[in-house]
């Protein structure tokens, strides 16, 4: 939406969240000051704003991060649910623990067979490694990423 | 932790929670947010080495938001494995929510379930995981003006859906 001074509606969000310049502001409020409407939208998106930041932080079913983590750290994440029940999905908890603790063990083999079975033979290091890691953990990044989503069709959760 | 640098352990303990509330608001279900914090923190530990101490929060989220994005996109290339419209996974009870205000929290939550991803992510960042217009644009290599069209949008609808309003003209 643009308004009829060529000011996209779209700077009152930005003005809420102080992600306008000092010039855009002070347009932003100029136009407020003459714009019932504009005000009467700023007031709806000052209270959808606060709606969504009064949103309470969700805790997982109790023993997620036990399975993750082991015991050790469960007093610190988990103090607030006792009586741990094995919720669903604990294969997959189980399959993570396996594969950390597996990456983990190939990495350390990895290292001891480097030194022991190629002495010497390390002057140049490609970094595959970590050429490899940064590759997984950016993979998503290489296009647009919500933009390559299909059509905006009206879904819930995971595009159900 | 070295360096400044968490480990993996000290990051799922210490910002878990952090994780899995994104997750959650974005996913909108538990089942689902498990996955999605699972396979955001195999990234994490992943990703740790190339890790340069600076917003560890944003980066967190930068992840979870990917793994979300990725899984969004399988499930649409793979149809076979879409999920049930089973309504408790759209309208959970929110596990660590106030009595009092968990039917206007699962409001809010179904409200922006019902959002394209597209408007939905860029809210749940700004709103729920508290990242600039910057790192939110960063994280889904749009510029930052595209960032601010699709939030300020996606308030709007949600206003509009919470109200029961029509939908705000484009």
């Amino acid at each position: 939406v643009t308004t009829r001074e060529g000011m996209p509606e779209d700077a009152l969000s930005a003005y809420l969240d102080g992600e306008l310049s000092e010039a855009e502001r002070t347009a932003v409020t100029a136009r407020l000051d003459e714009s019932p409407e504009w005000r009467d939208v700023l007031d709806e998106l000052r209270g959808v704003r606060q709606a969504l930041q009064s949103l309470p932080t969700v805790e997982p079913p109790p023993g997620f991060w036990t399975q993750i983590l082991g015991d050790a750290c469960e007093p610190a994440i988990e103090d607030q649910t006792p009586g741990l029940v094995l919720p669903l999905g604990s294969r997959r908890l189980k399959r993570l623990s396996r594969v950390v603790a597996a990456v983990g063990a190939a990495a350390a083999a990895a290292a001891i067979a480097a030194l022991v079975l190629v002495p010497g033979a390390s002057k140049v290091r490609p970094p595959v490694a970590s050429l490899a890691n940064e590759h997984a953990v950016r993979s998503s990044f290489d296009a647009e990423a919500v933009s390559t989503l299909a059509p905006a069709a009206v879904v819930t959760g995971l595009g159900r | 932790m070295a360096d400044g640098v968490p480990t993996w352990e000290e990051i799922a303990r210490d910002h878990g929670r952090f994780l899995y509330t994104v997750a959650y608001r974005l996913a909108g279900n538990d089942d689902d947010a498990q996955d999605l914090v699972q396979e955001a923190l195999l990234r994490v530990r992943k990703g740790l080495e190339h890790y340069e101490p600076g917003s560890l929060r944003g980066w967190l989220a930068r992840i979870v938001t990917n793994v979300f994005l990725d899984e969004v996109r399988r499930r649409r290339r793979r149809p076979a494995d879409a999920l049930p419209d089973d309504p408790e996974r759209v309208l959970p009870s929110s596990p660590g929510a106030d009595e009092t205000t968990t039917d206007l929290s699962e409001d809010i939550q179904a409200a922006l379930a019902s959002l394209p991803e597209e408007f939905r992510v860029p809210v749940v960042l700004r709103d729920v995981a508290d990242q600039s217009y910057d790192q939110i644009a960063a994280a889904l290599r749009v510029p930052v003006g595209t960032v601010r069209s699709r939030l300020h949008r996606g308030r709007r609808m949600l206003r509009a859906r919470l109200t029961h309003e029509g939908e705000p003209a484009a």
